[in-house]
């Protein structure tokens, strides 16, 4: 459970430091009115929708980490033999990098382009389509697209790896490995599945009149997640590679010597 | 239902505070069905946790009826009971308690304590309540398949529950349980990240965290936990379900059932014993939490003074949530775990008395120099300090780990854990439906009738789960259909098992009387008007009762001072409510 | 005053039923007295808490009852009285701590003399097993089980051909031997639950767990079940009995071994496993 407790310990010394800024030490009933409130504010700056955003993240992390600790404590008996981990997941990996890259460039210049109009003048309140102002838009929404793709590249990726192992001979009812591969990758997939609902949705938005800053906010959002399910996927491959050590060889060694 | 104005105008400047783009329904369906307003999904909350705990009441009697009578009932069979105790624990732990308090208190009194118009997110709050529908109608469901619902126990702990030799492990019924808690763990995920978002973002101005009700703060702190801890419920449930369908095994060893030699390999049973009990401690406290939370503000309003040591109450609240997390073993002593892990959990949980005392003590010294009103909702919060305290203090028995080695899987263990999380909170439910229903219907609960609910419900309860601590200490294990022949049980512990066996039976007639008080109040309840208790907190300062669509008016309240603001010398009345600028308004001190 | 008077009559009731109840633990058959002084212990200090803090509460309850004219105090905190209250818990829980843990030290330290007594549980039965001469127990597996081979013996360790099955009959032990019973399951989980022990632990397929003790009253003794397993839970019973040392060396010489069972192809032996 150690993986599970660093992780907890994580996030909630992440909200103990948030909440030491909320004058927990105050002495409420001495400090009646409106004054000295608006300093060391009381509220959270970012809008609600990433907040809850993060709330997500922190359950989907819980989730994952919990799985990478039973992991850990499932390969410690002895009947664990390690799976080799199929080429395709290499490729894979770097279709999903490529797609949270993507978003992460989209976010950056959709944010420049927000910036732009708001020395402009024109302000964000103003509906303003992005592809009306010229290549940014363009680029956008092609980059939003793009991340689209390969996403659902990923997913097909994913699904040859599975098919190739089952083919293989390797079930998801074989060796616990191969279980928790077939879990972990699920469970994952599932998550881009979500998140891909939520992609459409503003790769949709940002070819429509809308205004800028909620598309923002919406990429912004979108690439967060990618990023965090990119890291994710890192762990998982962290966890299901760096510690195969085979107990089969173990064993080999054991009797030569 | 009866609808109130108040009267006394909003003389306050406009809050600046970002106000939420209401969804303002039009049909009857989008308005009461499908409704995305926090007030209506508590209500709807509320009525699916209540109905479904009254199947759970039942069972419970049915239970008795074995424990008090046995053999005098032909269709209570080992397998029957073991079904009813099994769905007795979920559906009272999970089903009623944590979507009553969370799900129902949660929704109605978050956005209207805080001064916020509705939840952060409507929408995902409506499918949040929908899908806690869809589990629960799974869950009823698996009475009705062939075989029946399982029989693992509420803890469901493999290999047992996934094998013939259980009730409902190779039907349906396992299946259908682990689906609805993975349902119910989905819907709560949504509801759940609506009530922290809320409570973190939508504040209305001056609302700092120390100036929330502790109800609030409760059940804030618990909602963390459950985001934190229901998926290693998940990830249990999932993977169980791979092994009782996929035959996978994470948590099956090679066995051999009645000479059979089963496919599964490996597994580790205490992995999942881990898992469990890592969702299922911090699940003990989710409960607790937003009932420590509630008790306090029924307190504080009904001895007309504030809280004692409102700062150590937040800090014991928010470091008990922390603690929960590292004490889950506890439930581990004789699993087989390594048995170093003693000394550290036996540890930690005893240092999570301390907290938990503190609270207690503050409870009982707001009581001191107060002007306590003895109401309904003061004697159930009386009534769950008494019933705590002794849950607690077993509490230091099982905690102890060499203590836990005699005791741990007897009734003792039994009474312990329904006292500390059965009776005091679910007393403290009725202390809150109590307090809170002349806000949500406008008229008041019948108090004579409350009160007899109260005496027969608390009396009746302890006589129940006070002597029950006993059979556990004679030796007597949990789970046991009957009591058998063996010799260290002295016959006079059936004797016992009647005496209680009828208690069980009296309080459980005695909730139909409450059912009835809420029903005929409804319609023929005393007006309240839109504050009767004189409380301080901004849900019971709205302009309409019920509180209207919006809640707050055209303006939303500003906060002035702290919830606990009763009896302030120098003030006109014993109260000054939270969005009250006051006479004595220099914004430094009262 | 009638709802302080209630909760005195509880305090009261509560403690006349605790002096005067009839129900007890049962007399203690092994070394762990420390287990039955810490209960006693946790008691003490647990109901003195209780019957000052609600007696406390009936006070407040009678004292500060609403009256017309009456103001509360105004006292948000104490924080004097807060560190007081926080030090005299903490000291409560160190004394129940401190000495817990000493036993649990003791419980989880088998000493160098125990001899291995090793304890099978499956739906719903015990079966025993006791290291024989060379007093070491063969290895065993649950993949080996047969209907010749009902513990799943390790046919190929020599260290278990001379062990001791008990299946069907009651387990003896010899008073004043320590003893480490090593705890085994077939099937699902299982607690090897004698109340007169007072140690127990449950048992897990896959895992070997133990716990020791040292047995002291001749006598014979129930065993149960104290972990859910299945719908026979109830009724997984047997007997394990405590002899003086010459009835026990009587008792383990008429006992057959591992060896003798599987050259015999014993009929009575092969009648004993369930049908599948």
């Amino acid at each position: 459970m150690t993986v599970v407790l660093i992780f907890l310990a994580v996030v909630l010394s992440t909200s103990i430091w948030w909440l030491s800024h909320q004058r927990l030490g105050a002495k409420p009933w001495l400090e009646s009115g409106l004054k000295n409130l608006d300093h060391g504010s009381h509220k959270v700056s970012l809008p609600k929708a990433k907040i809850g955003l993060l709330v997500v993240l922190a359950v989907v992390g819980m989730l994952f980490t919990l799985l990478f600790s039973s992991h850990f404590m499932r390969q410690e008996i002895e009947d664990w033999r390690s799976m080799p981990l199929p080429n395709m997941l290499w490729v894979n990996g770097i279709l999903l990098l490529a797609a949270s890259l993507y978003l992460q460039s989209a976010l950056v210049v959709a944010r420049r382009q927000a910036t732009r109009l708001k020395i402009l003048g024109r302000g964000t309140s103003m509906p303003v389509s992005i592809e009306n102002n010229g290549k940014h838009g363009n680029s956008v929404k092609s980059m939003l697209i793009n991340a689209c793709i390969l996403t659902v590249a990923f997913l097909i990726g994913q699904s040859i790896t599975w098919y190739e192992l089952n083919g293989n001979g390797i079930f998801l009812s074989g060796n616990p490995s191969s279980s928790f591969f077939y879990v972990l990758t699920g469970l994952h997939g599932l998550h881009i599945i979500g998140g891909l609902v939520a992609l459409f949705h503003t790769t949709a938005l940002a070819g429509s009149d809308t205004q800028l800053h909620k598309i923002v906010n919406k990429i912004d959002l979108c690439a967060l997640y990618w990023h965090f399910l990119f890291f994710i996927w890192c762990a998982m491959i962290f966890v299901m590679l760096g510690w195969t050590y085979d107990p089969l060889i173990e064993l080999c060694k054991r009797v030569i010597s | 239902m009866v609808e109130t104005e108040n009267t006394s105008p909003p003389s306050v400047p406009p809050a600046e505070v970002e106000e939420v783009e209401l969804y303002h329904a039009t049909s009857f369906w989008t308005k009461y069905v499908f409704s995305q307003d926090a007030k209506i999904i508590a209500i709807q909350y509320s009525g699916v946790a209540i109905a479904i705990g009254f199947v759970a009441l039942v069972l419970s009697s049915l239970i008795r009826l074995q424990l008090g009578f046995p053999e005098m009932f032909d269709f209570i069979t080992p397998e029957t009971y073991y079904q009813f105790v099994t769905m007795h624990g979920m559906i009272m732990v999970v089903y009623l308690l944590t979507a009553l308090f969370l799900g129902g208190f949660g929704n109605y009194l978050i956005p209207l304590m805080i001064g916020a118009r509705d939840m952060s997110f409507p929408y995902v709050n409506m499918l949040s309540f929908w899908i806690y529908f869809l589990a629960v109608l799974v869950l009823v469901g698996s009475f009705f398949v062939p075989g029946g619902p399982t029989g693992a126990g509420w803890t469901l702990y493999p290999p047992q529950a996934i094998l013939s030799g259980t009730p409902g492990g190779k039907g349906l019924g396992i299946i259908l349980m682990l689906v609805s808690l993975a349902l119910f763990i989905v819907g709560f995920t949504m509801g759940g990240l609506n009530y922290v978002v809320t409570v973190l973002q939508g504040r209305t101005r001056g609302m700092t965290m120390m100036r929330l009700p502790l109800t609030v703060w409760g059940i804030f702190t618990a909602t963390v936990l459950a985001l934190l801890a229901f998926p290693a419920l998940l990830v249990a449930t999932v993977m169980m379900l791979f092994d009782r369908l996929l035959e996978t095994s994470f948590f099956m060893p090679s066995l051999v059932e009645f000479g059979d030699q089963l496919s599964y390999g490996g597994g580790s049973p205490i992995l999942f014993q881990h898992l469990f009990w890592f969702f299922g401690h911090p699940e003990v406290y989710i409960v607790a939490l937003p009932a420590f939370g509630i008790v306090s503000d029924l307190i504080s309003t009904h001895a007309r003074k504030n809280i004692f040591g409102y700062r150590m109450m937040v800090w014991a609240i928010v470091g008990i949530g922390a603690l929960s997390f590292i004490v889950w073993a506890h439930h581990m002593y004789v699993s087989g775990m390594h048995p170093y892990f003693g000394f550290f959990f036996a540890t930690t949980t005893l240092i999570i008395a301390v907290p938990t005392a503190l609270k207690v003590y503050n409870w009982i010294l707001t009581l001191w120099n107060g002007n306590i009103h003895l109401n309904t909702p003061m004697l159930f919060s009386l009534g769950f300090i008494v019933t705590f305290l002794n849950g607690g203090l077993t509490g230091l028995f099982l905690g102890n780990v060499i203590v836990d080695i005699p005791l741990s899987d007897t009734m003792f263990v039994v009474a312990h854990f329904h006292m500390v999380m059965g009776v005091a909170p679910i007393l403290v439910v009725f202390g809150a439906i109590y307090h809170w229903f002349p806000k949500i219907s406008g008229r008041m609960l019948h108090e004579g009738l409350g009160k007899i609910h109260f005496w027969v419900t608390f009396v009746g309860s302890y006589l129940i789960f006070f002597p029950m601590h006993y059979i556990g200490l004679v030796g007597v294990p949990r789970r046991y259909p009957e009591l058998g022949d063996a010799a260290f049980i002295p016959d006079s512990v059936a004797t016992l098992n009647s005496f209680i066996s009828l208690a069980a039976f009296t309080v459980g007639v005695a909730q139909i009387l409450f059912l009835y008080n809420v029903f005929w109040s409804l319609r023929k309840g005393r007006p309240s008007g839109s504050n009767p208790w004189r409380a301080t907190t901004l849900e019971w300062q709205t302009p309409h009762t019920p509180p209207a669509h919006g809640n707050f008016g055209p303006e939303l309240p500003l906060v002035y001072r702290w919830p606990y603001d009763y009896s302030v010398p120098g003030a006109a009345e014993d109260f000054l409510a939270q969005n009250d600028p006051g006479s004595l308004d220099s914004g430094s001190s009262t | 005053m009638g709802v302080a008077l209630a909760i005195v009559i509880i305090v009261i009731g509560s403690v006349l039923f605790h002096l005067f109840s009839p129900w007890w633990w049962t007399p203690i058959a092994t070394n762990w007295g420390f287990m039955d002084d810490m209960i006693s212990l946790t008691f003490w200090i647990t109901g003195i808490v209780y019957v000052v803090i609600l007696l406390f509460v009936a006070y407040c309850v009678y004292k500060f009852q609403y009256r017309e004219g009456r103001v509360a105090a105004y006292e948000p905190e104490n924080t004097k009285l807060e560190i007081w209250l926080t030090v005299l818990t903490s000291v409560g829980v160190v004394a129940l701590l401190a000495p817990g843990l000493f036993v649990w030290f003791q419980f989880v330290n088998v000493p160098e003399e125990a001899t291995e007594v090793e304890v099978v549980g499956q739906q719903w039965f015990w079966s025993f097993r006791l290291p024989g001469a060379d007093g070491k127990l063969g290895t065993a597996d649950n993949r080996l089980i047969s209907e010749d081979n009902i513990l799943g013996i390790n046919p190929n360790d020599p260290y278990g051909q001379d062990d001791i099955i008990i299946d069907g009959n009651d387990l003896h032990l010899a008073a004043g031997q320590p003893v480490k019973m090593l705890l085994r399951s077939v099937d699902v989980l299982h607690n090897f639950y004698v109340p007169e022990f007072r140690a127990k632990m449950d048992m897990v397929p896959g895992m070997i767990t133990y716990f020791w003790m040292e047995p002291t009253r001749v006598g014979t003794y129930d065993v149960l079940c104290a972990e859910l397993c299945g719908v026979g839970h109830g009724y997984m019973g047997g007997t394990v009995l405590i002899d003086t040392v010459e009835d026990y060396d009587l008792w383990i010489s008429e006992q057959t071994t591992f060896a003798e069972m599987t050259t015999n192809t014993g009929i009575e032996f092969t009648n004993l496993v369930e049908d599948p």
